[in-house]
């Protein structure tokens, strides 16, 4: 018996491009490299080859639907590129659907981050965006994964909280769990705005129908407003089966990159703003600098020791 | 047929409606040729729904859950967890059978919903993915505390020799479960194919059969034939009414006949519902379900 074979079949028939063609080209000889027994060679004659096309073709793009959610400004940047549309399509194959669901989304954002180099047409300044672009999205989904894995390990998450601590400059600081940050070229806020207009369920039917033009992406990412985003996956919904996470989103100027650098536990803000006095910046700064702390203080994103 | 399917309630000509989006149930419900009752494919946890459910049923209307990530057939088995869930789910909604299409839903490496797929794949008929399925069916119905209905899935192609209404009866008789039938999904066959119903349904004990959706639906055309696509915010297609016209004299223990409407605009679902009321009343074999409507009406 080799219905396990068969099942494998029936999964790279309906995901794997190369497989399916073969079957389409030369049907007798792809099912002969199958460790399966001529009745069970006969279950894949009576499929209609078009009936199949038609429905991998469906199958990959409700697949893309949904995964396009949690990789909108990625998405919508590919598609500007000449074969984009064509690689996100390529990279929906058997090996990712016989993945953990949970983990999909996190190895197709790493399948496109190593395919970024091949993205034709880009000049160096927009690589570099668009890599950051695709960076900052794959942290959301990291900390969203990580969190989810946790919260179906354990059934239930405790969430850090911290209420109305008056001395937290002079404590050391570190990350909260499942908090990513991302230096951007834009806001993110912004960004999606720009690249990502409409009904973002609908997203990927119409990115397949009107592709971002690179026209209009060249005009957006020509303009310079960097932030840093900082996000946290926080559980917007326990449950032992399917945990529905979300982030809480902060943008800062890009001077905290270099600062976020040094928060590691073990030193405050306080002396961090004295270090920063000393190399000669002005008060104001300080001032707002403290207040964008107190700020990740405040939405439990950094949390005092 | 041990399990006494006379005891279900009867609960007429319904709707599968998203709960989230229009057309808006509770409206749909209280007007005057409305639905009787509400299906919906929600979220495994009732805490996600209980609200919306409740809306229903203060406005009159019982609900039933459908939802699609059960493996109701292959090699993977469905996680207890999910299972129990799905149980306190029906329990809380107080839905009076449970029915899914008999299909794959997530592979081995995880529990899910069927949109991690895609949508459903269809079983590979043969003997071997029978057993399979009797073996899913059964793991199913140990948990949860209702009769389990088994649906014929979509299908663009068909994988396996054996026919859809044999498999379909020899998983019914194998674990004593009901059945439902989509209209759309027979003429799926059909086309995937090549085969007719009509040939089949001495296979099937149709007396099994309790509920039968009606839907819209997409025809694809290629070289070596059409391709039913499912597709319920489309309009109902002449073949979905002509199958529908041929199996309502053949089923005489229909309790519900749902019309799958989710984004449909209201004024057609009003439209399908009357033109449905009225081959169920020219047409079906079953009194009780016609009752119901009469009741109703």
């Amino acid at each position: 018996m080799s219905f396990a074979t068969q099942e494998r079949l029936l999964l790279e028939l309906l995901f794997d491009n190369e497989v399916r063609h073969r079957f389409i080209n030369n049907m007798e000889a792809m099912l002969a490299d199958y460790d399966l027994e001529q009745h069970e060679i006969n279950d894949f004659k009576t499929i209609r080859i078009e009936a199949l096309e038609v429905d991998a073709g469906m199958r990959r793009h409700l697949f893309l639907s949904h995964i396009c959610l949690s990789l909108p400004v990625t998405f919508s940047l590919f598609s500007s590129f000449e074969n984009g549309i064509s690689l996100l399509k390529e990279n929906v194959n058997a090996e990712l659907m016989l993945s953990p669901p949970i983990e999909r989304a996190t190895l197709f954002g790493n399948k496109l981050r190593e395919q970024l180099p091949t993205l034709p047409n880009a000049n160096a300044k927009e690589h570099s965006f668009i890599t950051a672009i695709v960076e900052a999205e794959l942290g959301m989904i990291w900390t969203a994964t990580t969190l989810k894995q946790v919260m179906l390990e354990k059934s239930f998450v405790e969430e850090e909280t911290q209420n109305q601590i008056t001395d937290w400059s002079s404590r050391p600081v570190k990350l909260a769990s499942y908090v990513s940050a991302a230096m951007l070229p834009q806001p993110y806020s912004q960004l999606k705005q720009k690249l990502c207009p409409g009904d973002h369920s609908n997203m990927w039917t119409e990115l397949t129908q009107k592709p971002l033009k690179m026209i209009r992406r060249n005009k957006v990412l020509a303009n310079e407003d960097p932030r840093l985003l900082v996000a946290r996956a926080m559980v917007s919904y326990q449950s032992v089966c399917e945990p529905a996470i979300d982030h809480q989103t902060i943008e800062l100027s890009e001077g905290f990159a270099h600062l976020f650098q040094h928060i590691n536990g073990t030193s405050s803000i306080d002396q961090l703003l004295a270090a920063f006095k000393q190399a000669g910046a002005p008060a104001s700064l300080l001032n707002s600098v403290k207040t964008g702390f107190k700020n990740l203080v405040d939405k439990n994103m950094l949390i005092v020791g | 047929m041990t399990t006494d399917l006379s005891q279900l309630p009867t609960l007429g000509l319904g709707a599968s409606l998203s709960l989230s989006s229009k057309p808006d149930p509770v409206t749909l419900v209280k007007s005057e040729g409305g639905p009787q009752f509400v299906e919906y494919a929600g979220l495994v946890d009732v805490e996600r729904v209980i609200d919306e459910v409740a809306r229903i049923q203060a406005a009159g209307a019982p609900v039933l859950y459908h939802p699609s990530y059960i493996n109701f057939c292959g090699s993977f088995p469905n996680s207890k967890t999910w299972l129990e869930t799905t149980a306190k789910h029906i329990a809380a909604v107080n839905s009076a059978w449970f029915a899914q299409d008999v299909a794959y839903c997530f592979w081995e490496s995880g529990h899910s919903y069927s949109t991690q797929l895609g949508y459903f794949i269809p079983p590979i008929f043969n003997e071997a993915s029978l057993k399979l399925a009797i073996t899913r069916v059964k793991e199913v119905q140990q948990i949860v505390p209702v009769t389990v209905a088994v649906e014929p899935p979509p299908m663009c192609f068909i994988t396996g020799t054996m026919p859809l209404f044999t498999f379909f009866r020899e998983l019914a008789e194998e674990t004593d479960c009901a059945i439902l039938l989509d209209m759309g999904h027979l003429v799926s066959y059909e086309m995937a194919s090549g085969n007719q119903i009509i040939n089949e349904l001495n296979q099937l004990p149709l007396e099994r059969v309790i509920e039968v959706h009606v839907a819209g639906g997409k025809i694809k055309s290629t070289t070596s034939g059409p391709v039913y696509v499912d597709a319920h915010e489309c309009q109902i297609l002449d073949e979905t009414w002509a199958m529908f016209k041929q199996m309502l004299p053949a089923l005489p223990n229909v309790k519900a006949v749902c019309f799958e409407c989710e984004n449909v605009n209201q004024k057609q679902v009003f439209n399908s519902l009357h033109k449905i009321r009225n081959l169920i009343q020219q047409h079906s074999a079953s009194h009780t379900l016609i009752d119901s409507l009469d009741t109703a009406a």
